[in-house]
């Protein structure tokens, strides 16, 4: 279209910006600001691991002490979130039950994607290998993720450590099946060929044009998969098959309260709190993750 | 067309072979010797050799997994270590409750997410669309257990609406039963209702961006029309997806669920021989869950052509 002025019409003058105009902000400060909830999430986090990282020294007793005088106190000045069954300290349970949980979700969280990744990546570029390690892959997310994990436990005594291995098992498949699909999509783009046409080795293509690629989904999907982690810990705990009960972690603490269920809600309702909010807090974290670095998935997911 | 289906159908058998051969491997490599157990504690040397024989258990790791495989195709699951009982038997006995926890679930679950999908794609970036998705980030977050104790607590012990705990058979009435069944069903569908609403908003926004919709705009279709006509038309392939890969979610949940409602079934039971160490029953209902979980999701590539016609088999 000609332009009106060319048109020999009279053209208004350009009207004033309305809006001032600002430079985007740039650093931790302006990340934050663009995103809101990821920041929240993020600060949440960061006080949940002070809180279980300085758990001893933030007026805690020995959470394995019991005294049976002192049975399923409600909160008071004495004992802040009230007593369990046992007369245990729920503050100083609910503290040292933040260990457990985080650790569960960062173990399962870079255990699954460290191996799920390798997998998935040898499948992608390695063409012979990728259908028998595929179908492995599908059966074992044919078994739902919470019986897998429930069966691994089963076999094996119960210990932290197992537990970050049984959940990380039913994980392994989602993380390699993506990096698979990132790896077969990238390695038919023309840099790629390029790269593999002028004599790289396969080593070095994968490190040098396939891994930096990856980096960012394989990101997003740890968050995600520590979140559930944390959740599968809390409910295998919880069915009485996780993190052995001498050990103080959220899914035990409601276990041991489901009795008192009825009667004393608190000492479910206080860790179920903490669980919630620790889940809630990574997945923003991960949602914010996703949009500062896929851009395209954060248009509509 | 009818060539793709016996491919797809076909490609779940080796899936379905590799599962068995992995949930045999659980209880073959499961510590204790069932010969022990079977035997009892006063049984000498040689009788226990004798049960060994008796059971197979002498046999090597092939013979045996031939053998249960062969018996699994006929309907027998092995036989409960604690309760002397077939395997399968007690399934038979608990698949009620279960069947009616995650059919109720199912139907409430899409009757509620495929409504706030669209919503929530209509009202893209409004404070409906961060309120529908912020309730999303929520049912993810909070485990199953959690919502079922506050659900509960508010609309059993206090209310009293419902039974705290417990099954009414659907033969004793539809009405008792879905009393019985309301708050585990809503305890189980929340995270469920999420997984949908989010994916199917997602799918939703993608279709509502292409030209033909602004055509259908610019001539003036109602919202409705463009909506339903339109637009979930074309969304109904992933968001049946995501409702048959969600199967797996309701039914890890069903095992939670099942035992904070005290309800009789498979989840239950499978909670129950976890504590119990029992292997014969947790292999029996890990099986069962999984081929059920593949062949639901089978049922749903089987049926892309009904939502799609340009996808043929």
């Amino acid at each position: 279209m000609t332009p009106p002025a060319l048109l020999g019409l009279a053209v208004a003058d350009p009207l004033p910006d309305i809006m001032q105009h600002t430079p985007p902000r740039r650093g931790l400060m302006g990340l934050a600001r663009r995103n809101v909830p990821a920041s929240i999430g993020a600060v949440l986090l960061i006080v949940l691991t002070g809180i279980a990282l300085f758990a001893p020294w933030l007026g805690t007793v020995d959470p394995l002490a019991i005294s049976p005088t002192l049975r399923a106190r409600v909160p008071s000045a004495e004992h802040w979130f009230g007593t369990d069954m046992l007369g245990r300290d729920i503050y100083s349970r609910v503290l040292y039950g933040a260990r457990v949980s985080l650790f569960v979700g960062f173990a399962v969280a870079v255990l699954a994607t460290a191996i799920g990744a390798a997998i998935g990546m040898t499948a992608g570029y390695v063409r012979w290998a990728d259908s028998p390690i595929m179908r492995l892959m599908d059966a074992i997310m044919s078994i739902p993720s919470i019986l897998l994990a429930i069966a691994l436990v089963a076999l094996t005594r119960p210990s932290v450590g197992n537990v970050i291995l049984a959940i990380a098992v039913a994980e392994i498949p989602r993380v390699a099946r993506l990096l698979r699909g990132v790896v077969l999509s990238l390695r038919e783009l023309a840099y790629v060929e390029a790269a593999v046409s002028t004599g790289s080795s396969s080593a070095k293509v994968i490190w040098r044009h396939i891994v930096p690629n990856t980096i960012a989904p394989v990101i997003v999907q740890a968050t995600y998969i520590c979140a559930s982690a944390m959740i599968v810990e809390a409910t295998l705990s919880f069915i009485g098959a996780g993190t052995p009960a001498s050990i103080p972690s959220w899914g035990n603490i409601m276990a041991d309260g489901r009795a008192l269920w009825q009667v004393k809600p608190h000492i479910v309702l206080i860790p179920a709190v903490f669980l919630s909010v620790t889940v809630l807090a990574v997945n923003m974290v991960g949602d914010g993750l996703r949009d500062a670095l896929d851009p395209r998935m954060a248009k509509t997911v | 067309m009818l060539k793709f289906a016996v491919r797809r159908v076909l490609s779940t058998i080796p899936v379905m072979a590799l599962v068995a051969f992995l949930v045999f491997s659980l209880l073959y490599f499961a510590p204790g010797d069932p010969a022990l157990l079977f035997a009892g504690d006063s049984a000498t040397p040689q009788q226990i050799e004798e049960v060994r024989r008796n059971l197979g258990l002498d046999q090597s790791f092939w013979v045996r997994f031939g053998s249960w495989l062969w018996a699994v195709l006929h309907g027998e699951l092995g036989v409960s270590m604690i309760s002397n009982v077939p395997v399968a038997t007690l399934i038979r006995q608990r698949i009620e409750p279960t069947l009616s926890l995650m059919a109720l679930t199912l139907v409430w679950a899409v009757t509620a997410a495929v409504p706030l999908a669209l919503i929530s794609a209509w009202k893209q970036g409004t404070a409906i669309d961060r309120g529908i998705m912020g309730f999303g980030v929520f049912g993810f977050s909070v485990p199953i257990f959690v919502l079922a104790y506050c659900l509960s607590y508010v609309f059993a012990v206090e209310l009293r609406w419902f039974p705290i705990q417990g099954y009414v058979p659907i033969s004793r009435g539809v009405g008792p039963w879905l009393n019985s069944l309301a708050l585990p069903a809503f305890a189980l569908g929340t995270s469920y209702v999420a997984l949908i609403s989010r994916i199917g908003r997602a799918a939703l926004i993608e279709i509502l961006q292409q030209d033909y919709i602004r055509t259908a705009r610019a001539k003036g279709a109602a919202p409705k029309e463009i909506l339903f006509d339109h637009a979930l038309k074309n969304a109904a392939v992933p968001i049946v997806t995501v409702i048959g890969i969600g199967v797996g979610l309701l039914i890890g949940g069903a095992v939670v669920t099942e035992s904070v409602f005290a309800l009789p079934g498979i989840g239950r039971l499978t909670a129950d021989a976890i504590l119990r160490r029992d292997y014969p029953v947790i292999q029996g209902v890990v099986l069962l869950f999984s081929f059920t979980y593949m062949l639901v999701n089978l049922a749903v590539d089987l049926i892309y052509p009904l939502f799609d016609p340009r996808i043929r088999y």
